[in-house]
């Protein structure tokens, strides 16, 4: 479905921020339409919700009593792969020269086109695998509002790890630290939960503000 | 030329030292520089020139020393005492605005382009003065965006003048100039002393050092190492004074023609933007020969070595690699083609600056020899690499530093040992001494002499005469995209390669298909 955007990017070169964020709005539709008709559970009269999925389809939790499903080592496996992609793999060569400076892996021979591509694809399978193991380990069924923001939050993510695909579960486990946290807090003791949220953007303005001074030297005159 | 010792001071700059951090910029720099003089300052890249340079205008504030002008102190660190002082500099890289007229450029920070207080007719005619006196000829009203670098050049120097300079500090200036353009600069210049300005004029082009000016100071790692009346000096010792050590530049003997490796047949290429593409351009790249390429840049270069390099295709016409026409054409075709190209921007084109040394030599090899079944072969293409850097004495920690770290020189080498350790029976040289020192220029021309005697073509691009005619065995012009015939090593005269270079003689030999 991310050919759509990879196809823009390499034709005519539009940003692929720009046309996955607006793809957003078109697949919450088909996703919607599918709600209301398709996939639309019988048993829920006028809820947009699928049926349930059926127990042998769900993500077994890792311990009994709490929450946490298998969805969380797939998640760990997921950034271990991408991480050996990225440093073992010629692919993954590939995809930091096209990443790092498009114009010098294009003059070196590397098919430009079809990294970008290929990594569009690859991240597209990864957003999907994310979205399964939130259906299939925690909802059970899918809903319209599966994402509480998700794919922003992982921009943060990513960021927060200084694009490293390890240091991405570090950053990860941080900020669903500081959103779970906050809801609790705000539970137990009334703190309203949007410190989590003003707490992530200074984390990821100093962080860019800190890589920023890096490039400067200190020095007493 | 020789000047008047009883000449007024007008700048001294005393006992200058800059650090940046273990780097010494400048140590202890002093000179005068006396009314109507020209002082050349010689140096390599990284010498310490332009730095001198930016105290004057306050960019930097010196560690120690001082800097009188006039007899008045400079105020450090105040970028505008300078101006107001009488200082103007034309910069390497010019500072006008393409969308304003020759005019409004000139009074640009001087008036207000919307005050009441301009009079645009006398403006013009003050600028028209000043073009006739100093044979700076421009015309006021044309828009920057039209002029061809020469006629940008001018406007500088025609801001600098309009401003009533006294002191007049040229980067660099004929880096962009053809022989007659440079010429004509030079005319301006000793128009300007004569009329009591001082003139600082940065280079390392020593031919240019010798004919302009009267006294040379060489820097050499940021220190005043020689001060020389230019009349009781030399090239040569120029040139040692330079680097410090006697430099013997390769010795390039003509040879013969081989078989022609590459032909172009008619080609053409679309423009690109203000680019020309090619414009029906032939020619043929011999086995053993070094064909040089002389232009003002700009002028179809980036084309031809687009072409070459396999970023672009012909529109029309044919090229052929020992008479067969290649595949399908791409840089990845170009390289298993045996093409070495050495890219004109190696910071952009040529490497990927936050890449290691090893990623960076591998770039256009990895997938033929440094990976197997899709998964890469670091350790052999760290060996590789530490090779690379013993074998073309690449100056650096080790191969797994980034190679933004590394100076020009150094990643040069790097490109030429990543394409020369191919065995390439084509190469592309496009500017490959740019911006080198010349340790690091002798070392890339040995290079490529050294193909060129094993048998390989070699296309030297260059906006540098110099660099061309010194080794070239053919020299070729292009111009607006077109070329001229190919000159032998010896027949063509400085000032008649200049011609062709300014777009005379083409129209003669125009082809029937135009």
């Amino acid at each position: 479905m991310l050919l759509g955007p990879a196809l823009l990017k390499t034709r005519l070169g539009v940003d692929e921020v720009v046309t996955t964020l607006l793809f957003n709005f078109i697949f919450l539709l088909f996703v919607s339409y599918l709600l209301e008709g398709p996939l639309k559970d019988p048993m829920v009269m006028g809820w947009p919700k699928s049926a349930r999925l059926l127990p042998e389809a769900r993500l077994p939790r890792l311990v009994d009593g709490l929450r946490l499903h298998w969805g969380f080592a797939l998640a760990l496996l997921a950034a271990l792969v991408v991480w050996v992609i990225n440093t073992r793999t010629t692919l993954g060569y590939e995809m930091r020269a096209v990443g790092q400076n498009a114009e010098a892996a294009g003059f070196a021979g590397i098919p430009v086109t079809a990294v970008i591509l290929k990594t569009a694809l690859l991240s597209g399978g990864l957003a999907g695998l994310a979205g399964f193991s939130e259906v299939a380990g925690l909802k059970g069924s899918l809903t319209l509002d599966l994402s509480p923001g998700f794919g922003y939050t992982g921009i943060v993510v990513a960021m927060l790890a200084l694009l490293h695909p390890l240091g991405v579960v570090l950053a990860a486990l941080f900020v669903a630290a500081i959103f779970v946290g906050a809801d609790s807090m705000s539970r137990a003791v009334g703190v309203p939960s949007y410190i989590a949220d003003i707490m992530l953007a200074s984390a990821l303005l100093f962080m860019v503000l800190a890589i920023l001074l890096t490039k400067f030297r200190v020095r007493r005159d | 030329m020789s000047k008047n010792p009883e000449a007024q001071v007008v700048l001294r700059l005393q006992g200058i030292t800059k650090r940046f951090g273990p780097v010494t910029a400048n140590e202890d720099v002093s000179f005068d520089l006396h009314r109507g003089e020209v002082i050349a300052l010689l140096g390599e890249n990284g010498a310490g020139k332009t730095t001198l340079m930016n105290f004057l205008f306050g960019q930097y504030t010196a560690d120690a020393g001082s800097v009188t002008l006039f007899g008045q102190p400079l105020p450090p660190g105040a970028p505008r005492a300078a101006l107001d002082a009488g200082v103007g500099m034309v910069h390497q890289h010019f500072t006008l605005a393409d969308n304003l007229a020759v005019w409004e450029n000139i009074v640009l920070g001087v008036d207000h382009l919307s005050g009441l207080s301009l009079r645009p007719r006398e403006v013009k005619a003050r600028i028209r003065a000043l073009s006739a006196q100093f044979h700076l000829k421009v015309d006021p009203n044309a828009k920057v965006a039209r002029l061809t670098v020469g006629e940008r050049q001018r406007v500088e120097i025609l801001k600098a003048l309009y401003r009533d300079a006294k002191i007049l500090i040229l980067d660099e200036p004929t880096a962009v100039l053809t022989p007659q353009e440079a010429e004509a600069l030079f005319a301006t210049l000793r128009e300007a002393i004569a009329t009591g300005l001082s003139v600082i004029f940065i280079s390392h082009k020593l031919h240019e050092v010798m004919a302009i000016s009267h006294r040379v100071l060489v820097l050499r790692h940021g220190r005043l190492v020689a001060e020389r009346a230019t009349e009781q000096t030399d090239r040569a010792e120029l040139a040692a004074l330079m680097v410090g050590a006697e430099v013997s530049s390769p010795k390039i003997e003509a040879r013969a023609a081989g078989a022609a490796l590459l032909s172009l047949r008619a080609v053409s290429t679309p423009d690109h933007g203000a680019a020309p593409g090619l414009k029906s351009l032939s020619l043929e790249l011999a086995a053993g020969q070094i064909t040089g390429l002389a232009g003002v840049s700009g002028n179809g270069q980036a084309a031809l070595s687009d072409l070459i390099s396999g970023l672009i295709s012909p529109a029309q016409g044919e090229m052929l690699l020992a008479d067969e026409a290649p595949g399908r054409w791409s840089p990845r075709t170009a390289i298993a083609s045996g093409i070495a190209r050495i890219p004109e921007d190696r910071h952009k084109t040529g490497t990927i600056a936050d890449f290691d040394l090893t990623e960076n030599a591998m770039l256009e090899t990895y997938a033929s020899r440094f990976s197997r079944r899709g998964w890469m072969d670091w350790a052999r293409a760290r060996a590789f690499t530490k090779e690379l850097i013993k074998g073309y004495d690449v100056r650096c920690p080790g191969p797994d530093i980034r190679i933004r770290l590394l100076s020009g020189g150094n990643m040069q080498k790097l490109i030429l040992g990543r394409v020369l350790e191919e065995t390439p029976q084509i190469i592309l040289a496009n500017q490959p001494v740019r911006g080198l020192d010349i340790g690091a220029v002798n070392y890339v021309h040995a290079e490529l002499a050294r193909a060129r005697d094993r048998g390989a073509a070699v296309l030297l691009i260059s906006e540098d005469l110099d660099e061309i005619m010194q080794l070239s065995d053919v020299i070729h012009v292009i111009s607006e995209g077109r070329l001229s015939p190919g000159f032998a090593r010896g027949t063509m005269r400085p000032d008649e390669l200049g011609a062709w270079m300014a777009g005379h003689g083409f129209d003669a030999e125009a082809p029937d298909a135009a």
